[in-house]
């Protein structure tokens, strides 16, 4: 029979019940026989209602026609026959079920999240499934993953659905839908059913496509949200830090919360905020700490999302700054360097022999045949140096022009200030002048080089005035600031669902014992997630350049959840105790700052999804007829019971 | 059984604490008057002519001046006819309704007996299936015993209406008639009593049944047998079924005890779970021979 098959035709043992049912009833229909005193008292019972009435005695047949009926039920539920139309009907199904950020929200009372409602309805589709359809679960949270392929088996797909978690990332509808059709080649057969709570601009593209289905979970609900939060240090102050954050009513009512800062666990800031509804309230805030660390904003609010109640970022800490200052001394560099917060002076009449590494080296007055390495300041050179040559005094040693842009000069004005003692100079190399005299002789220039750049300074500060005006200390605190090779400006947080490129050099540079490693695979790292999850990066082997390897970049992300991630090296993130300032470890924050996220009001209505995709024949018919038959017999045996014993 | 030392026992230490049993007040509640030459004094008449002058009362005239004619109790031999109903349907229980219904005829024959009443018993169900004779002497104890030994159960149904009419037939004096059935009488047993009654004979019921019959413990779907007509009645008997059958067997005693009443009878009923010496003490206490 083409037109009819049978899954299991095994199990048609089965129908081998009917020879107890039909010897059970033949014992049956022989009733028992009692013998009694008399039938006085039963016949008067019974006499309003003949005991054996026709359609009584036609019962018995009646049922044992009944029982075998159910068995036939039961034996083509076991057997399973499908007919053609049932086989070319088989469905592939592929479920997406958005797992972003804002599926977290709990916008109902019984404290569900939208996520849960997915889950929960994707089960009960999940168990509606017919025979020979198949179906696979994609996820449209961040990157769009195929958490399991086209399969039949309810039970594996039932438990993947339950292992979806929530992640604070963007949704990604159309790159999951696009994923699905990559899936499921045959356009025929295709059915992509999509969970989610909008957040996708293209879902209206998306609804009249045949081979898609649009359910929405969420439900309206007002939100506020840090939709911005940046922290870097002061270009102007290096222990001065600024604080960008932007915070947003996605509500239809003015909502009210307070903003709180913390510094490592020390309160920087508390604002106070009255928002009205759309507004976005943007400030930046300015602070001091030459301490860094983790900034942690926190919006103290009860809404529907959490995720978004809550930012961090990383503040670089300001580590000292060494200045050797070689001079026969000079009471006003002394003092200038002492009066900038973040140096830490050292003292010398001569040039030693080997300069620490990262100190600023000022020399004053000092014969010097050639520029110690590093970043330098030369004041007053008494002589030709490798970099520069000396030449005679100048005539008319007066600043004629000073480079407007330069960070070097920010806040001075030096023009026709005489600076005594000047004399010419001539550079080797690359130079850029930032004060010049008449002649454009430069009188204050700096001079790039690998090593380090070095500032050149001619003017006899015991001569002239320049000592004495404001604009000396303002100059020499800004050449501090130009010469530190790292500024630690800003680290800048990542948003959830970003990629994030990072310089491999930095990582190997802090992976000392990984790089002893005899291992030819290079130096090890690894990631730690905010929930303290560990994960092996895979470190890009350098390139081989010209003269010198060079480390190329690594790209991370997008990252899942939102908080601090840790790169550093595996046994030191495995530990319990790792923290920001743990050696070797770059912290990194990641925070949802994602508007279409945070507002949690639909963008365009969505139907509510229903109980299951297919009511009736998700199961074969005969598992609805064995259902409605054992449901019948259940009710006669109540019946029954009801009837014999009351 | 009836001839076991046990049971004959039992039945002495009955009739020695039942002395004048049936004349007493037991069952019926009254007397057999027979007035005529006897010495005990009854009561007085008023004198008419042609009486015997003998029994006038001359201590009364001669106080009063009023002419009384003094009666005595005649003294006569008391009659007791036990119909012992050995239909089949006394055949069930455990023990069965006619061994406990035997065991009562023993005790109350050897009681009239040992009074020197006179007894007979007649064993019935549709028609008289077996007879002692009337007889008379405790030393007719062994032969009534014997005649109740070898009793068996018989017939096709219960007929007390034509037993009662054999009985008046071949009874020669009127007398007690003490009646140990079920009386599941298809017929009704009323017909028959009331014959028995109309002949101024005394009936007595004794009415005896088992447990299950009030109760009885029968469940789902069955086919009801009736043990002396033979017929089937298949049935589905419910909880509810039961209970109605309860009430209506309740109804069926109480009918009984309400007839009995109404016409001044005695009547008793027990269950077989009660010992018949229990039963027949009772009934004496009930008749106030024995405290």
């Amino acid at each position: 029979m083409n037109w009819l098959e049978f899954a299991n035709p095994a199990r048609f043992w089965w129908a081998l019940l009917a020879v107890p049912i039909i010897l059970l009833f033949v014992l049956r229909i022989r009733l028992r026989r009692r013998q009694v005193s008399t039938l006085l008292f039963w016949d008067q019972l019974f006499e309003q209602q003949p005991p054996r009435a026709w359609w009584r005695r036609l019962r018995n047949l009646l049922a044992l026609l009944l029982q075998l009926a159910f068995l036939t039920l039961l034996v083509f539920a076991l057997v399973d026959p499908l007919w053609s139309w049932q086989r070319r009907s088989a469905r592939s199904l592929v479920y997406v079920i958005d797992n972003s950020a804002s599926m977290a929200a709990v916008d109902r009372e019984d404290g569900e999240t939208r996520l849960d409602r997915a889950r929960r309805v994707a089960r009960q589709w999940v168990g509606s499934l017919r025979q020979r359809d198949t179906a696979a679960i994609v996820t449209a949270g961040g990157i769009p993953k195929v958490l399991i392929g086209t399969t039949a088996d309810v039970r594996l797909l039932t438990k993947t659905i339950e292992e979806i978690e929530v992640t604070d990332q963007p949704t990604r509808i159309s790159a999951a839908v696009q994923m699905a059709r990559r899936l499921v080649a045959d356009d025929q057969q295709r059915e992509i059913v999509i969970l989610t709570d909008g957040g996708d601009d293209d879902l209206d593209d998306l609804a009249g496509d045949d081979d898609v289905s649009l359910y929405g979970v969420g439900e309206a609900g007002s939100n506020l949200a840090i939709t911005a939060f940046q922290v870097r240090r002061s270009v102007a102050d290096s222990i001065s830090f600024q604080v960008l954050v932007e915070v947003t009513n996605f509500g239809e009512q003015p909502a009210s919360a307070r903003l709180e800062l913390e510094l490592e666990n020390q309160i920087v800031d508390v604002i106070p905020l009255e928002l009205e509804p759309e507004q976005a309230w943007r400030k930046t805030l300015d602070h001091s700490s030459p301490e860094g660390g983790g900034l942690v904003a926190t919006l103290n609010v009860s809404d529907a999302l959490a995720t978004d109640n809550r930012a961090v970022a990383i503040l670089p800490s300001r580590d000292p700054i060494q200045v050797l200052l070689v001079t026969p001394g000079s009471l006003f560099l002394r003092s200038v360097f002492e009066s900038i917060p973040s140096v830490e002076l050292s003292i010398a009449a001569e040039l030693p022999a080997s300069i620490p590494a990262g100190s600023i080296t000022v020399v004053h007055k000092t014969k010097l045949a050639q520029v110690p390495p590093g970043p330098c300041i030369v004041v007053d050179p008494v002589d030709s140096s490798d970099l520069y040559k000396i030449g005679e005094p100048l005539s008319q040693p007066m600043v004629a022009e000073q480079t407007p842009d330069s960070p070097l000069l920010a806040h001075t004005r030096l023009q026709n200030v005489l600076l005594p003692g000047a004399r010419e100079l001539e550079f080797d190399g690359r130079v850029r002048s930032l004060l010049s005299g008449p002649t454009d002789t430069p009188l204050y220039a700096r001079v790039a080089r690998s090593g380090g750049d070095v500032l050149v300074l001619t003017a006899d500060l015991a001569d002239g005035d320049l000592p004495l005006r404001i604009a000396f200390p303002v100059m020499m605190k800004n050449a501090i600031e130009a010469l530190i090779s790292d500024p630690g400006e800003l680290r800048p947080s990542i948003a959830g669902g970003e990629l994030f490129s990072i310089d491999a050099a930095l990582l190997t540079a802090d992976l000392p014992a990984a790089a002893d490693s005899s291992d030819a695979s290079g130096p090890a790292a690894a990631l730690r997630s905010p929930r303290g999850e560990v994960t092996q990066l895979a470190l890009p082997a350098p390139v081989s350049g010209d003269d010198t390897d060079t480390a190329p970049s690594l790209s991370l992300g997008p990252f899942e959840q939102v908080g601090l991630w840790l790169i550093g090296p595996p046994q030191v993130l495995a530990a319990e105790s790792v923290t920001l300032n743990s050696d070797g470890v770059i912290p990194l924050a990641v925070n949802l700052a994602n508007p279409n996220e945070s507002d949690l009001r639909p963008r365009i209505e969505l139907p509510a999804p229903p109980l299951a995709t297919i009511q009736w024949g998700g199961h074969s018919l005969w598992f609805y007829l064995s259902l409605f038959a054992l449901v019948g017999i259940t009710l006669e045996w109540f019946l029954y019971q009801r009837r014999i014993i009351g | 059984m009836l001839l076991e030392q046990d049971f004959l026992s039992r039945l002495e230490y009955l009739s020695l604490i039942s002395r004048r049993v049936f004349r007493g007040k037991l069952l019926a509640q009254r007397r057999t008057k027979q007035l005529g030459g006897g010495i005990e004094f009854a009561d007085h008449r008023e004198y008419s002519p042609g009486d015997d002058l003998r029994y006038l009362d001359w201590q009364v005239f001669a106080r009063h001046g009023d002419i009384l004619l003094k009666r005595f109790q005649e003294e006569e031999d008391l009659h007791v006819y036990i119909l012992l109903d050995v239909s089949p349907s006394m055949a069930v229980g455990q023990p069965s309704k006619f061994n406990y219904a035997r065991q009562i005829a023993a005790a109350l024959g050897y009681m009239a007996l040992a009074d020197m009443d006179r007894v007979a018993v007649l064993a019935y169900a549709d028609a008289v299936r077996s007879w002692m004779p009337i007889t008379r002497g405790k030393d007719q104890v062994m032969g009534l015993l014997k005649f109740l030994d070898r009793l068996q159960t018989g017939g096709e149904r219960t007929d007390l209406a034509s037993v009662a009419a054999a009985l008046t037939t071949r009874a020669s004096r009127r007398g007690l008639v003490l009646i140990i059935s079920d009386l599941y009488d298809q017929q009704g047993f009323r017909q028959g009593v009331d014959l028995l009654r109309h002949r101024q004979f005394e009936p007595h019921l004794i009415q005896i049944h088992t447990a299950d019959e009030a109760r009885p413990p029968l469940l789902g779907e069955l086919e009801l047998q009736d043990m002396e007509t033979g017929e089937v009645r298949q049935v589905i008997i419910t909880e509810r079924r039961q209970q109605e059958y309860q009430r209506r067997f309740a109804d069926f005693l109480q009918s009984i005890s309400d007839y009995c009443r109404g016409y001044g009878l005695s009547c008793t009923q027990s269950t077989t779970e009660v010992p018949f010496d229990e039963l027949v003490l009772r009934m004496m206490r009930t008749a106030g021979v024995t405290s």
